[in-house]
């Protein structure tokens, strides 16, 4: 008994060392490393790093002035009301341009195909990104995928840096009818292209999304491809 | 107030064996702490991925207008309110995290903390959409959770659905003018099953059965990959009123499999990488927790021998 209490006094003391270790390092490293920097060190998305993950999975669904989730004490914010759906097919709006300031990007959009076999053709020019008229148009219910080369044959393409989007930044989509779009990332994902997650890409949704591919992960020599698909999802704010 | 069978032990708590207590509140609390680390963390980072949605509606034809609250369960970090709507009010959508939620009816202008009119809570599950609408007639109003369905429809189709929420006929049916049935004998109040239809422009046609009450039109684009919800109401003068919303809105085509946006010309450059799927979770935190964990548990084993030997 005597002999167990040193013992376990330092084991004690190791206890509060990792303790203390336990609690100082994600802090420390959130503090001394700014989201950027912490971003590029590691291949990880620091998961809370701009917004407050409340903030990030909570957003309002519909523009104007409903965009606070007030907390109690606070003015709550305000639901809208659902518009009837349209009687007749609007006139045709097209996106035109696409603008991601944290990498600097900002690139008018070309139309997208899809080939005899059903896939969706990349851009017919690396330096652009390409929308998918099949899907939504962005501003829209529903979501609109653009997507865009990581690499030409020569080099660094239009979405080379794609990965270094984080959640909570900004993009915006500019319309033909005039109106520009902005959206905020809530997810950036790689995965793997032989398990595309064609229902989470394509499929409906009640709230104004954008999905922005491009390749990621090795690259297969053999076959000339890329093994991973990236996918920014972003809500229209 | 019972008398402690070692009371001595009070004024010398560090180093007698009596002491373990606190020590092994430390140790419990370090063991707690990293295992709540290794669980909490994933679930964050994994939380903002599928949200849930909850619509409001107002479908109760003698209920004066009420604001409608959606408030999660727990806490209060989210809380917005339909404000002052009437019978044949629908909400958009509210994107929430999964979670237990409460949906109250309140007099107009009231405080969240007020007392409601009627109140329900809805589980918001992952991935899922619900729509809590107030039904009835006001002497039997009652907050009722439809789950409505937002998968993917048929290629090339729409899928729409029929809440019947007019009191002014028992049954009524819904189809398009060229006779294509919605929704047969929907009786008041109540939902109907989705039925799958072409894209194109429709024009939607709801008909009482007992031919009381004056029929009603609605002319809709419907576009390839929606979702829609046609709400059946009364007009206010012995007749129909049809609304047409959008659900939800998805791809009119769906291409097959993955994107080929990469030719191989900076395959040599070396590029931070997104997070897949596995590497989403935060290793850094979760080897914070293990080592919390395994210094608890060492801990743990090595006071064993000594409380024994007691």
């Amino acid at each position: 008994m005597r002999s167990s209490a040193p013992a376990s006094s330092a084991l004690l003391v190791l206890a509060l060392l990792f303790g203390a270790t336990g609690c100082g390092t994600p802090a420390a490293r959130r503090t001394a490393a700014g989201p950027a920097v912490a971003g590029r060190s590691s291949a990880l998305v620091p998961p809370a790093d701009p917004p407050t993950p409340a903030s990030a999975a909570t957003p309002s669904a519909s523009s104007g002035p409903d965009s606070s989730s007030g907390a109690a004490g606070t003015v709550p914010g305000v639901i809208a009301v659902a518009p009837d759906a349209p009687s007749s097919s609007a006139g045709t709006v097209l996106p035109t341009r696409l603008r991601i300031p944290r990498i600097g990007l900002s690139e008018p959009l070309e139309q997208l195909r899809v080939d005899a076999h059903d896939h969706l053709r990349p851009p017919v020019d690396p330096a652009r990104p390409g929308w998918f008229p099949g899907g939504a148009v962005p501003g829209d219910v529903g979501a609109a995928v653009i997507a865009g080369h990581r690499d030409s044959l020569r080099g660094p393409a239009v979405f080379w840096r794609l990965t270094d989007l984080r959640i909570g930044d900004r993009v915006t989509v500019a319309r033909s009818d005039g109106n520009s779009v902005q959206f905020r990332v809530t997810e950036v994902r790689r995965v793997d292209r032989a398990r595309f997650p064609t229902a989470d890409v394509y499929g409906p949704t009640p709230d104004r999304t954008l999905r922005l591919i491009t390749c990621g992960g090795s690259y297969d020599h053999l076959h000339g491809r890329y093994l991973d698909n990236v996918l920014v999802l972003a809500l229209a704010v | 107030m019972t008398t402690s069978p070692a009371p001595a032990s009070r004024p010398r708590p560090a180093r007698s064996p009596v002491a373990a207590p606190p020590l092994l509140r430390v140790l419990v609390a370090m063991l707690l702490g990293g295992g709540l680390l290794v669980l909490v963390a994933p679930g964050n980072a994994l939380a903002a991925s599928r949200p849930g949605y909850v619509r409001l509606a107002h479908l109760s034809p003698d209920t004066p207008q009420v604001d409608v609250w959606l408030t999660s369960f727990r806490g209060h970090s989210f809380s917005k309110v339909l404000p002052g709507v009437g019978y044949g009010a629908l909400s958009t959508y509210q994107r929430l995290a999964p979670g237990v939620y409460s949906v109250a009816m309140r007099p107009p202008g009231g405080s969240g903390s007020s007392d409601p009119l009627i109140r329900t809570t809805v589980r918001v599950q992952s991935g899922k959409a619900y729509t809590v609408a107030g039904v009835g007639r006001n002497s039997d109003l009652a907050l009722r959770v439809l789950t409505d369905d937002l998968s993917r429809p048929p290629s090339g189709q729409a899928r729409v659905r029929v809440v019947q929420a007019s009191s002014l006929v028992p049954l009524v049916d819904v189809a398009t003018t060229t006779g294509l049935s919605i929704a047969s004998g929907a009786r008041f109040p109540s939902t109907t099953a989705y039925a799958d239809v072409p894209a194109q422009q429709w024009t939607l046609r709801a008909t009482p059965r007992d031919s009381s009450a004056q029929a009603a039109e609605q002319t809709v684009q419907v576009q390839a990959g929606g979702i829609y919800t046609a709400l059946v109401l009364d007009n206010g003068s012995s007749g129909l009123q049809l609304q047409v919303k959008v659900d939800a809105a998805g791809s009119s085509t769906t291409p097959l499999g993955s994107v080929d946006t990469g030719l191989g010309g900076a395959a040599g450059l070396t590029r931070p990488d997104a997070p897949s799927s596995l590497g989403r979770l935060p290793v850094g935190v979760l080897l914070v927790g293990l080592v919390g964990l395994v210094a608890g548990a060492v801990l743990l084993v090595a006071r064993r021998p000594s409380t024994r030997a007691r």
